[in-house]
């Protein structure tokens, strides 16, 4: 039986599933140090570095590393998880294997990752945006400065990715920091009439396949008339939400999810429909191409396509 | 790489080099991790038949360390750099503010597992493009 998603605020109990997933997997017993991912990358001939503190490593911390990983990997257009069409197979594949993981430390085959629904609260009062409950104590804790409280002020941060140099950085562990709608950029959440108008377009992708394609993809990635949608969020929520190193706060996946989901909603209206194609368009964002993985087999935009053997939304 | 006691099942398949494989399309360059420090983007438009071609070049030093990461200018005019790769600010001052305040959080005062290959990664100017066109100076 598919896992459901729902959104964060609308179940407590898929809530503190998720808060607890959270905290299991961020505890440093994964066996894996960060001189190994290191050693991992110089093995490989990658273009990332690492550099800092010895320290065991949390499942959770393996995820910032994939996610690193891929955005350090440049293709004819983006990188091997962004900035391309492969930006939301890429995504769906990653919110897979985290979904996986949590089934298993709160051994729960049937729960599933929570979303969070932005655009509503991006019909809000720009003042009030941050102090919704999802920024309470009870849910993901503060919204601006180091998260404290809560369940996830037990959140540890160990690999961060420096943005003027690349290196992923093995720190001291500390909170997660955010500064929830400070940016000049990104002063508000999206707002519904832009995530109608990404339901609206009627091509996945297209030429030029980048960040100035004219399409679904990205409209709901946000880099038209950005930042929109996706990058609006990270760039309201700011702080770790800025660099490469995302996912260490859990807001990237509830983010995330919700980006699934519009996409989701996009397929039922205009099918189930992949651009570029075999054998056309830019190599690496190809409905065949085998998208990067470090956790789990890694699958094609065309395996991830219809998610039902996986999930599906409420 | 050792075996994990606390971990789950999933990260056994982390990590082994052998199950690891490069995206199609994607070319490492030449050297061990080559250190790009000026970055070319090309914009293209037509207009009433008209083709306009627009290359810009940046090169941008923080505390005279250049910023390594890949910088270009969007259609629309904006930058944006795979630092901050959600963002896309109306001027690359802009954007070297931000990467200042966002590297801020990447502090770090020891290194107990740099790169060890001896590979110096600052040396040479590595002038280049994604889409292989020359630089040239603004």
């Amino acid at each position: 039986m598919a896992a459901i998603r729902e959104n964060i605020l609308a179940s407590l109990q898929v809530r503190d599933k998720f808060l607890d997933a959270m905290i299991a997997l961020d505890e440093p017993n994964s066996g894996v140090m960060a001189s190994d991912l290191a050693q991992f990358l110089q093995t490989n001939n990658l273009p990332l570095q690492m550099s800092g503190r010895e320290q065991e490593l949390s499942s959770y911390d393996l995820f910032i590393f994939w996610h690193v990983l891929a955005m350090s990997m440049p293709l004819a257009v983006g990188n091997a998880a962004h900035s391309g069409p492969i930006f939301l197979p890429w995504h769906r594949m990653y919110l897979i294997r985290l979904e996986e993981m949590c089934q298993e430390v709160l051994e729960d085959a049937n729960f599933g990752l929570p979303y969070w629904d932005w655009a509503a609260d991006g019909e809000l009062p720009r003042q009030n945006q941050w102090r919704t409950d999802l920024w309470s104590s009870a849910y993901l804790g503060e919204a601006r400065g180091a998260v404290r409280s809560g369940k996830i002020g037990q959140i540890q941060v160990r690999l961060v990715q420096n943005p003027q140099t690349g290196v992923l950085l093995s720190v001291e562990p500390r909170p997660v920091i955010r500064d929830s709608g400070r940016s000049s950029l990104a002063p508000t959440l999206p707002s519904e009439a832009r995530v109608a108008a990404a339901l609206d377009q009627t091509i996945y992708d297209r030429q030029p396949w980048n960040e100035n394609a004219i399409g679904h993809r990205n409209e709901l990635e946000g880099w038209i008339q950005g930042p929109q949608l996706h990058n609006r969020v990270h760039v309201w929520i700011g702080g770790d939400m800025g660099p490469g190193s995302s996912p260490n706060d859990p807001a990237f996946f509830l983010n995330h999810c919700n980006v699934d989901r519009i996409w989701e909603e996009w397929m039922g209206r205009h099918g189930r429909i992949y651009e570029p194609g075999r054998n056309r368009g830019p190599q690496g964002h190809r409905i065949d191409s085998q998208m990067v993985a470090v956790i789990g087999n890694a699958l094609t935009p065309e395996q991830v396509l219809d998610p039902s053997q996986w999930y599906a939304y409420n | 790489m050792r075996e994990s006691e606390g971990g789950d099942a999933h990260t056994a398949v982390i990590l082994n080099p052998g199950n690891f494989r490069l995206p199609d399309g994607y070319k490492p360059e030449s050297g061990h991790r080559q250190h790009q420090k000026s970055f070319t983007s090309t914009r293209t438009a037509l207009h009433r038949g008209h083709r306009i071609k627009i290359k810009t070049t940046y090169r941008i030093e923080i505390d005279d360390e250049p910023l390594a990461l890949h910088t270009m200018v969007l259609d629309n005019g904006n930058v944006h750099c795979h630092g901050l790769p959600n963002y896309s600010f109306p001027s690359a001052i802009d954007l070297a503010k931000s990467i200042i305040d966002a590297a801020s959080l990447a502090s770090n005062e020891v290194d107990e597992i740099g790169d060890s290959t001896g590979v110096d990664h600052h040396e040479a100017d590595q002038r280049g493009s994604r889409d292989g066109d020359k630089e040239e100076d603004q």
